[in-house]
C-alpha cells in the first residue's frame, strides 16, 4: 500500500469542503468565471465526500413515463437512444417485458456492474482519495460494494476476468478523472429496463467537478457484440451535505431472511 | 519453492524466536509465561498524527467454527461423546458425531483453550486456510504440517480460545441464551428453519467482530476515517475518527456504527447499533442487537496486531467478556493480484485486493431448507 506523506493539507482541504463549500464558490465567483473546485495537496481535484445520483437512470436510462413504481424521467443517453444491434435489441425488449422477475439487481441484489453501481437505487457512495495515492477507493452503500480506481499507471491484468464491477485503471486528463474498465461478466443490466451487455463491455467513465458540490459523470459505453457504436451517458452526481450524513448499509440479499436473525 | 513463502517462513521463525509475537503480546492470563518488556514500537506516523498501519492483515489463528478452539476445523468445540476436557488441556475437536436416533449433532461445549495452550499451531505464514491451500498448490509449504496439502484431510489443531477473560475461556451466556446457542448449534448440519443457516453460508456481512475471523482485511487510513475492506466477500466497514455523535441506536447496521480515536498505537473504537445478524461463529454463538462493543486495535509492532473487543449485552451474557484475535501482516491475500518475486515493500505495494463477489455465486438452492420455500412466504407476499 502506498502511503502519502502529505496528508495534513488533505485534511485542511476536507475541512474547507465541509465547512465552507459555499464560501469557496462565492470567493471564486468574484475572481473567475469558472467556479473554484477543491483540490488536494497534489493539485488534483478533490473528490472526497459522499455523492449521489437523483435521477431516473436506474429505472431506465432512456425516456420513460411515470408508473406505479417510479417517477418518469428524461433520457440520460447523449445520443437519446441506445444504438442496439438488432439481436441485442430483441434481447433488451425481452428483458424489459420480464424486468420485474429478471433484473439481477432488484431480484437478486447482485453487484450491478459499471456504471450502474453509480446510480443503482440512487444510493449514496463515498469517494476516498489521497494526494499522490496509488488509487481512489469508492465505497457504495449498495450491498457493501467497493471499487478501487487505480491511478498508479498500472495496466489491466491479463484477462479476460469475469467480474461484476470489472477492472478499473484510471488517469487524469486535466481535471477529469478518466476510469477505464473492462473484465465484466456476461449479462449485466445497465438499468431496470433490461439494457444489457456482454463480456466485451468496455466502459470509460469521466468524473469532473463542476463546482465543489457537483460532479459531472460522463460515461462511454462500448460493446461491439451489443451496440452498433459506442454511446454515452451524462448525468450529475450531487454532494450530500446534511450534517453528520454518513453511509448506512443496503444489504438487499439479506432482506428475505434477515428477520430470522440473530 | 515460492520465494514469498521462504520470506514469510523466515519472518515466522524470527517471530517464534522472539517469543511468538502474536501470542506473547496477547498474554492476558496470569498463567502466561513472564517475558522481558518488549522495546516500545515506534511506528511511522501519518502527517496528521496517527500511526501508519495501512496494509493487509490476516489472522494468526484462522477459523470461525468454534470460538473456544478456533482452528479445530469444525463447529464442534470438543469431540463428542466423552467428558469435557479439563481447563488448560488440549481441546481439539473433530467432525461432530451425529446421533443416529435424532439425526442431530449433540450441542456440546467445552472449556475454552487458555491463551497458554500448548502445541498450538499457527496458520501458515501466508494466512488462513485458503492461503495454505494456495501454498501447497504453488509447490511451497515449508510451513505446512507433514502430509498437509490441498487434498489432505484437515487435522484437528489447537489454538487459544477467542474468549480471554472468563474463568473457562468460554462465553458467559445466560441459561436462556445458552439454550438458544445450543439449539442453533444442533441444527448446523440438520437445518430445519431459515435461521439455522449460518450467516457466513449466506455470504452475509459477519459484523464488526466476526468478520475478523474470515479471511483478510485491508486497512486504509484517510483523514478522519479508518477503512476496513475485507477479503472473502464484498464487505467493508468505516470507522469515523471525527468525533461525530453516534447514529440513533434504534437504527441497526450490519457492521454497527463505529467511532474511533487513537491512544498511542491503539485504535479504540466504540461500536453501537449492531444488528448482530452475522452472529459470532458457525456454532451458533450470538449476541442480541443490544450488544455494545468496545474494540481495541492494538498495533504492537510493525507486523503485529492484537484485536480485542469487549461485549456488553446483559440480555444475553451474565457479564461483559472480551473477544481477542491476533493478526499479522499478510503478504498474500485475496484471490488474485499476488505479486510475483520476492516480498519487499515495493512488491507488497503491488498487491491488489480483487473482487470477491460471494452471494452472487451461491449454489442455487444450496441454502434451501427442506420443506420450506426458498423465499419465505411472508416475504414473497409483501
Amino acid at each position: 500500500m502506498i502511503v502519502s506523506s502529505t496528508r495534513c493539507i488533505t485534511l485542511l482541504a476536507g475541512a474547507l469542503l465541509v465547512a465552507s463549500a459555499s464560501g469557496q464558490s462565492a470567493r471564486s465567483a468574484s475572481s473567475s468565471r469558472t467556479p473554484a473546485i477543491p483540490r488536494l495537496a497534489d493539485g488534483k481535484p478533490d473528490f472526497n465526500g459522499i455523492w449521489q445520483a437523483i435521477g431516473g437512470a436506474d429505472i431506465d436510462l432512456q425516456d420513460h413515463a411515470a408508473d406505479q413504481y417510479a417517477p418518469g424521467a428524461q433520457t440520460v443517453v447523449e445520443e437519446h437512444t441506445i444504438p442496439y444491434l438488432p439481436d441485442a435489441r430483441k434481447l433488451r425488449d425481452q428483458n424489459f417485458a420480464q424486468r420485474n422477475s429478471l433484473d439481477p439487481v432488484t431480484t437478486k441484489c447482485n453487484l450491478p456492474g459499471v456504471p450502474r453501481i453509480t446510480y443503482a437505487r440512487n444510493l449514496p457512495f463515498q469517494i476516498f482519495q489521497l494526494p499522490k495515492g496509488d488509487k481512489i477507493t469508492v465505497l457504495y452503500e449498495y450491498a457493501e460494494a467497493h471499487r478501487f480506481l487505480y491511478t498508479n499507471g498500472t495496466a489491466h491484468p491479463p484477462g479476460h476476468i469475469n467480474w461484476y464491477l470489472g477492472d478499473s485503471r484510471s488517469k487524469w486528463e486535466g481535471d477529469t478523472l478518466v476510469v477505464d474498465s473492462i473484465d465484466f461478466l456476461d449479462g449485466l443490466w445497465l438499468d431496470h429496463a433490461g439494457d444489457t451487455t456482454s463480456p466485451d463491455l468496455h466502459v470509460i467513465e469521466r468524473y469532473k467537478l463542476l463546482d465543489a458540490d457537483h460532479l459531472d459523470y460522463k460515461v462511454e459505453i462500448d460493446d461491439p457484440k451489443v451496440y452498433a457504436k459506442p454511446w454515452h451517458i451524462d448525468l450529475i452526481l450531487y454532494r450530500r451535505k446534511e450534517k453528520n450524513f454518513q453511509l448506512l448499509d443496503y444489504v438487499c440479499y439479506a432482506f428475505p431472511y434477515e428477520k430470522y436473525y440473530p | 519453492m515460492n520465494t514469498r513463502y521462504t520470506h514469510q517462513a523466515i519472518a515466522l521463525l524470527l517471530g517464534a524466536a522472539l517469543g511468538t509475537p502474536g501470542l506473547a503480546q496477547s498474554a492476558a492470563s496470569p498463567a502466561a509465561p513472564a517475558k522481558p518488556a518488549a522495546k516500545p514500537w515506534k511506528p511511522a506516523l501519518l502527517s496528521d498524527g496517527p500511526p501508519n498501519v495501512q496494509g493487509t492483515w490476516t489472522a494468526v489463528y484462522y477459523g470461525m467454527g468454534c470460538l473456544t478452539n478456533p482452528t479445530n476445523g469444525d463447529v464442534n468445540c470438543v469431540p463428542p461423546p466423552g467428558p469435557r476436557p479439563a481447563a488448560g488441556t488440549a481441546n481439539a475437536g473433530g467432525p461432530p458425531s451425529v446421533d443416529p436416533s435424532t439425526g442431530k449433532a449433540p450441542g456440546q461445549r467445552g472449556n475454552g483453550n487458555p491463551p497458554t495452550i500448548v502445541n498450538a499451531q499457527p496458520d501458515g505464514t501466508g494466512g488462513g486456510a485458503r492461503q495454505r491451500a494456495a501454498a501447497a498448490q504453488a509447490g511451497g509449504g515449508a510451513d505446512l504440517a507433514p502430509g498437509a496439502g490441498a487434498r489432505a484431510p484437515r487435522a484437528p489443531r489447537n489454538a487459544p480460545s477467542r474468549i480471554i477473560d472468563t474463568p473457562n475461556y468460554d462465553i458467559p451466556y445466560t441459561p436462556e441464551a445458552l439454550a438458544h446457542q445450543q439449539d442453533l448449534f444442533a441444527h448446523y448440519y440438520e437445518f430445519t428453519r431459515y435461521s439455522d443457516i449460518d450467516p457466513q453460508q449466506r455470504c452475509w456481512p459477519l459484523g464488526a467482530v466476526r468478520q475478523f475471523t474470515w479471511h483478510d482485511v485491508t486497512i486504509e487510513q484517510h483523514p478522519g476515517y479508518v477503512l476496513l475492506i475485507y477479503s472473502g466477500a464484498e464487505q467493508y466497514r468505516i470507522i469515523y475518527l471525527d468525533n461525530r455523535p453516534h447514529i440513533g441506536n434504534d437504527l441497526k447496521l450490519w457492521f454497527g456504527d463505529s467511532r474511533g480515536h487513537w491512544e498511542g498505537t491503539t485504535l479504540v473504537v466504540d461500536t453501537t447499533s449492531n444488528n448482530a445478524k452475522g452472529r459470532l461463529s458457525r456454532a451458533g454463538d450470538f449476541s442480541s442487537d443490544k450488544v455494545h462493543y468496545t474494540e481495541r486495535f492494538k498495533f504492537t509492532g510493525p507486523n503485529t496486531l492484537r484485536y480485542e473487543a469487549t461485549f456488553d449485552d446483559p440480555s444475553v451474557y451474565t457479564r461483559p467478556w472480551t473477544f481477542a484475535i491476533d493478526e499479522k501482516r499478510g503478504y498474500f491475500g485475496g484471490d488474485g493480484g499476488v505479486p510475483t518475486g520476492p516480498v519487499t515493500a515495493e512488491s507488497q505495494a503491488k498487491f491488489e485486493l480483487w473482487e470477491e463477489a460471494c452471494h452472487e455465486g451461491l449454489i442455487p438452492g444450496g441454502n434451501d431448507i427442506p420443506g420450506l420455500p426458498t423465499i419465505p412466504a411472508e416475504y414473497a407476499a409483501k
